[in-house]
């Protein structure tokens, strides 16, 4: 049987998705955690969606630190797991359903979890503004149904704002939520168990889009969040609730939505959360005792895992 | 020619001279009233055709917005549209087929009650909500039950079929559920399902909130253990509030074997159980012991049944 010793990390980042930024960053930051927990790593910065050839399924297990589109829509999983890799995260199906946001509310309501009202559209024929406001109230969030990082955020606070933002909307799958004016949190799950409750204020009194995520300062933290501890269990129950209702494994990081009348939503799952220094899934895990190399080594450990399995399967 | 041009050398005076003003309205009395009469009935029918040309307008428009007059008389609304708003797994495209929802329908002609007790009789759906929203638009909001347990069980016709238990007891054959859920919700086993009497279905499982509790504690707490149970036996389970033993158990827990848990709160609530479950299990793993069994209803206690002896303290000749 392999052992962590004889393997190396290879973190893959970039590729050529909405969130490379974003991705590069989180693929460096997990890079130097692993090797300040003593793992041999090298980082591929992927220009495309092809895995690098020089990789090899007996000495290299992957860390997939790839953002959006084919890095976590389950394309990247479905090639390591057809070339043989073991890698971090969850497989091509849950990465795949999780990366679709309308999918991901059917299966989280049919396990009994808290979910938003949606209309679902397209880009090349939305809804009329009319019929979106009958269904879900006249304040409004429009966003794209595969993508992540608060990339393509809409958010109309009246009818005018939402029959301009639907006017904006490029070809594609786009849904509509009520645009719940509530606290926002997210929770890291590892390993099937959910981490600390991190509440999300963004500073300009708007709702967390990319732009709020990646730019330091803009949005204030506090975690562990000041709730209730029943609500706190709530969220946790919750977290880790979708994380197994939707077949994830290893890591994931929910986000929820505290409406004002009480309890929790789920707003979507993410399969490979971000790492960068404003990252929440560091945040929800610091609560936890756990510090960035730590919570590296805890991601890519049944990783690892699974590698000695495979190495020892003749 | 001046006036006094008009008079003759002999001085006498023309009639051209005398002055011949008069007053436009220099009418009699009664030709003021005749005047009156017929400018009060030139109104009349302006006013009248104004809102004879007003009327027709709004009927066209009107006519166009949905409602269309039959031959019987009756103004007759076609349903356009249906609004539909759920908790769970049902589809517009699902309601439309089982109620026989059809555009065009007359939209007054729809029984509401009728179909709200088709929706609730299918048992998935708890509450059911349908209003008419004039002209043509049917509303209709579903809470569902979701699964806590699933069961096969007799048909009455020779062959079994599955069925969902909700938190509330309610037996339910389940609709459009992913296989995904379906796959992660534990068997029930040791209580039998009963028919109700009218042949319906089957009569509510008592007591199902507490077996939801405890599944929905492990799965926070303790996830990668409850993501292996497939079985939930009630065999020694006794919903009664005040039952002196009452006991769920799981036949077969990965490497931990049997777990039991009580449901009396005599052994702590089922956070506190779940919690000394993760401890003896780690220290189960990490001894590397062989366990048949733990069992968390002993107050203050876990016993653990041992199958071996751990492997690392095995006596070897």
């Amino acid at each position: 049987m392999r052992t962590e010793g004889e393997s190396s990390v290879a973190v893959l980042c970039g590729s050529d998705s909405a969130e490379r930024a974003v991705s590069l960053v989180t693929g460096q930051a997990i890079a130097d955690a692993l090797k300040q927990e003593g793992f041999t790593v090298k980082i591929f910065d992927l220009p495309g969606r092809e895995l690098p050839a020089a990789l090899d399924p007996a000495h290299d297990v992957m860390f997939p630190a790839l953002h959006g589109g084919w890095g976590e829509n389950g394309g990247v999983q479905a090639d390591l797991d057809a070339r043989g890799f073991a890698y971090a995260g969850c497989g091509p199906e849950a990465s795949r359903l999780c990366m679709d946001k309308v999918e991901t509310k059917r299966v989280l309501a049919a396990a009994g979890l808290p979910v938003l009202p949606h209309v679902l559209f397209t880009g090349e024929k939305p809804s009329s503004a009319s019929s979106l406001a009958t269904k879900l109230g006249s304040t409004i969030i429009i966003k794209p149904v595969a993508e992540g990082s608060g990339i393509g955020l809409h958010r109309a606070g009246n009818r005018p704002e939402l029959a301009a933002a639907l006017k904006k909307l490029t070809p594609g799958r786009w849904m509509a939520e009520p645009w719940v004016r509530g606290r926002e949190v997210s929770v890291g799950v590892l390993g099937g168990r959910a981490l600390g409750v991190v509440e999300i204020r963004p500073k300009a009194g708007a709702s967390y889009d990319y732009e709020h995520k990646y730019t330091a300062g803009m949005t204030d933290y506090f975690f562990p969040a000041s709730l209730e501890p029943a609500l706190t269990e709530e969220i946790q129950s919750a977290a880790a609730g979708a994380f197994a209702a939707c077949g994830c494994r290893d890591f994931a990081r929910v986000d929820l939505m505290l409406p004002p009348a009480g309890g929790c939503v789920i707003l979507e799952i993410n399969t490979i959360p971000g790492c960068t220094p404003t990252s929440l899934l560091p945040k929800s895990a610091s609560c936890c005792g756990y510090t960035f190399p730590k919570l590296a080594r805890a991601m890519i450990g049944p990783a690892l895992e699974r590698f000695a399995v495979i190495a020892a399967t003749p | 020619m001046s006036k006094s041009a008009q008079i003759s050398s002999e001085g006498l005076r023309s009639w051209q001279v005398i002055n011949q003003h008069a007053e436009d309205d220099a009418l009699s009395p009664a030709a003021r009233r005749n005047r009156l009469v017929r400018w009060a009935g030139w109104g009349t029918t302006a006013f009248t055709g104004l809102l004879i040309l007003l009327l027709s307008a709004w009927a066209v428009r009107s006519s166009h917005a949905a409602p269309l007059r039959g031959a019987a008389g009756p103004l007759v609304m076609p349903l356009a549209k249906v609004q539909f708003t759920t908790d769970g797994v049902l589809t517009e495209a699902w309601a439309r087929d089982f109620l026989h929802l059809n555009v065009g329908d007359p939209l007054d002609k729809i029984d509401v009650f009728a179909l709200r007790q088709k929706l609730l009789d299918t048992r998935q759906v708890s509450e059911a909500l349908i209003e008419r929203d004039r002209p043509g638009t049917l509303r209709i909001a579903l809470k569902e039950r979701h699964p806590v347990l699933r069961v096969a069980a007799d048909t009455g016709a020779g062959g079994y079929k599955l069925y969902l238990v909700a938190r509330d007891g309610t037996v339910f054959a389940g609709q459009d559920f992913p296989d995904l859920v379906l796959s992660q919700v534990p068997w029930m086993s040791g209580m039998a399902l009963h028919r109700s009497k009218d042949g319906s279905g089957f009569e509510p499982v008592p007591g199902m909130d507490a077996v939801a509790d405890l599944l929905k504690t492990a799965r926070t707490h303790a996830p990668q253990i409850a993501a292996q149970w497939m079985v939930v036996d009630l065999g020694q389970f006794d919903p009664r509030p005040q039952a002196p033993l009452s006991l769920i158990k799981v036949p077969k827990s990965g490497d931990l074997g049997q777990l039991t848990f009580d449901t009396t709160s005599a052994a702590g609530d089922f956070a506190t159980q779940v919690d000394r479950l993760t401890f003896v299990a780690h220290t189960v793993q990490d001894k590397a012991l062989l366990v048949s069994g733990l069992d968390m209803s002993i107050p203050d206690q876990v016993v653990v049944r041992l199958l071996s002896a751990p492997a690392s303290t095995r006596h070897t000749r």
